[in-house]
């Protein structure tokens, strides 16, 4: 019998001057700088990975516990512990360009001046794409403050935007009332993309009685995993019809449906976080279901997918 | 036959690995058997393997309690969910795993005093099954809350206390630490357990000049290096550092340590 070819249909996505294989982009904290995943998957057939939050200087990170798990997700409180961006240009970008792996680096600072000099540092060594984690609970200072407050976050994007020209997409929060006005800002900055969400504060909580009174341990932090997925949801809906730059979708996404739901509200691309923790190989996995459900329904490209689901949602 | 120094390529996928048998110890305290020649011979004294459990968000991690060439070991206590799902599995179902993962104990032909307290007896249970391979000598003092008979133990080298008294000497570890130092005069421990027990035993070994390796544990949720949900802190040629448990431990010079307790 002879062998009959199919087509494998076009998923690759364009996100400012990347381009992409396909839709499937790791979130940063959950790959490391990549290299750990080798035997897991084939690092060149993601979309794009995101490193860990990088940082001016190295950080410790938190105290212990950092890790809780809660039904259907997480809560972290790592503290974006990181080797600096010294050490990431020393010891993992050659890494990452000597493999021909497709990567976006994660930045985080205590001050607009912090991101920017990062950002000039990444403009000058050769990193084709940055993250601006606007977003951490965890840390006391920077960070999700930058991500509230729309005068701050243009002010800290416009400045970025400056001195690097490149891909730059900002990583946004839930834990705010002005989602829209958020998201326009961003993008009157010059942000190529918005990627959201990022983990939502929670604390988890054990109590019993001790000596008459409640006695309790808690970890705060933030919230990640499919339990997330609706606020998630949620939150793109509700910025999508505000901008027109592209919006990398994420929260909770394990399945090849997750990522059509995210698509429909707007997504173009989608982050895939705490399922990397359970199922070290799941963006290959998700890549190839992707594939295989386009080819099954007979679409040829997913910016076809997209384009129709873009135009449904302005009917 | 054993290595010490643990490629991280030979982990891989993760297997399906069969139950060939799911027993109870004790009330609480399960060893179950798995299927799975890929992992068992890899498998190293003090690494541990992460299982997936039912429909819950993160794997569990276990260490690895015995191995041959097709199976290998888990013991666990139950204790919530995770553990609850595994210990209604019969023979003939499947564990969703991946591992083993991390850097185990030291093997050598040093004389060597074994400490298990509590589900802690699981690596050591695998290094005192290589090193009687080795014609090593060594001791293995296990501490439990009551009696529990595991057939894998070689009783002529094991001394078992239970807090009860039901089984063995009457009390806890720590009680009988020191006196097995002295009449045995070990030149290494090797440790698992409770946190408290561990910290005890190190300070018993620095006491008498003996080297230590303890095997730690703290909750993270990848058990390849990169959440940083483990990391802790030891001090390394002086200086305090930042390790991660599931990668560059679980098992750590006991007198590296910086005890949270």
């Amino acid at each position: 019998m002879a062998n009959i070819e199919v087509k494998k249909p076009d998923i690759s996505v364009n996100i400012g001057q990347l381009k992409l294989k396909n839709p499937l982009i790791t979130a940063s904290g959950t790959y490391g700088y990549a290299d750990e995943y080798k035997e897991y998957v084939n690092l060149q057939e993601i979309g794009a990975i995101i490193t860990k939050g990088i940082t001016l200087k190295p950080r410790e990170g938190n105290l212990q516990p950092r890790i809780k798990e809660v039904k259907g997700g997480m809560i972290n409180c790592i503290g974006l512990e990181n080797i600096g961006i010294d050490g990431f240009l020393k010891y993992k970008l050659p890494v990452l360009l000597d493999k021909k792996i497709t990567f976006i680096v994660n930045i985080a600072g205590s001050s607009i001046e912090e991101y920017v000099e990062l950002a000039k540092i990444c403009n000058s060594n050769g990193i084709y794409a940055i993250e601006l984690n606007l977003s951490c609970p965890n840390v006391t200072s920077g960070c999700i403050e930058f991500g509230k407050d729309k005068e701050i976050l243009y002010k800290l994007v416009s400045n970025v935007r400056e001195v690097f020209d490149k891909t730059l997409i900002v990583k946004l929060t839930s834990n705010v009332s002005n989602p829209a006005e958020l998201a326009v800002n961003t993008e009157k900055a010059g942000a190529d993309a918005i990627a959201a969400i990022n983990t939502v504060k929670a604390m988890s909580v054990k109590a019993g009685i001790k000596n008459k009174k409640i006695d309790f341990t808690y970890v705060k932090g933030g919230m990640s995993g499919p339990v997330i997925k609706p606020i998630a949801l949620g939150f793109i809906h509700e910025i999508r019809h505000a901008v027109s730059i592209p919006i990398i979708g994420m929260g909770g996404i394990s399945s090849v449906t997750d990522i059509l739901e995210f698509i429909a509200v707007g997504s173009n691309a989608v982050q895939i976080g705490t399922a990397n923790f359970t199922h070290p190989y799941i963006c290959e996995q998700l890549k190839n279901d992707l594939e295989n459900l386009l080819i099954s329904n007979g679409i040829d490209s997913l910016q076809e997918l997209i384009q129709e689901s873009e135009n449904d949602r302005k009917n | 036959m054993h290595r010490i120094e643990i490629n991280s390529k030979t982990v891989g996928k993760p297997v399906l690995a069969e139950i060939i048998s799911n027993n109870s110890l004790s009330d609480d305290i399960f060893q179950i058997t798995l299927g799975c020649e890929k992992i068992a011979k890899k498998a190293h004294p003090g690494q541990f393997v992460s299982v997936l459990c039912d429909d819950l968000t993160l794997r569990r991690p276990f260490s690895i309690a015995n191995a041959d060439d097709k199976n290998f070991q888990i013991i666990y206590k139950v204790k919530g969910k995770g553990t609850g799902f595994i210990s209604g599995l019969e023979h003939g179902k499947f564990l969703n795993i991946v591992g083993p993962f991390g850097n185990g104990f030291s093997v050598s032909n040093k004389k060597a005093l074994l400490v298990g307290a509590g589900v802690g007896i699981a690596p050591v249970m695998f290094l005192s099954k290589v090193l009687e391979e080795n014609n090593a000598p060594f001791m293995l003092l296990s501490g439990f809350q009551k009696s529990l008979n595991i057939d894998e133990i070689n009783q002529k080298n094991h001394q078992m206390v239970t807090e009860d008294g039901s089984s063995g000497l009457k009390g806890r570890i720590n009680d009988y630490l020191d006196n097995f130092i002295e009449k045995f005069n070990p030149e290494i421990i090797y440790a698992c357990g409770p946190e408290i027990v561990l910290k005890y035993t190190v300070e018993s070994a620095k006491k008498y000049n003996i080297e230590s390796e303890v095997s730690l544990e703290r909750e993270f949720a990848c058990g390849i290096g990169v959440c940083m949900g483990c990391s802790i802190k030891v001090i390394e040629n002086g200086k305090e550092v930042n390790r991660r448990i599931c990668k560059d431990g679980p098992v750590f010079d006991g007198r590296s340590v910086i005890w949270q307790i």
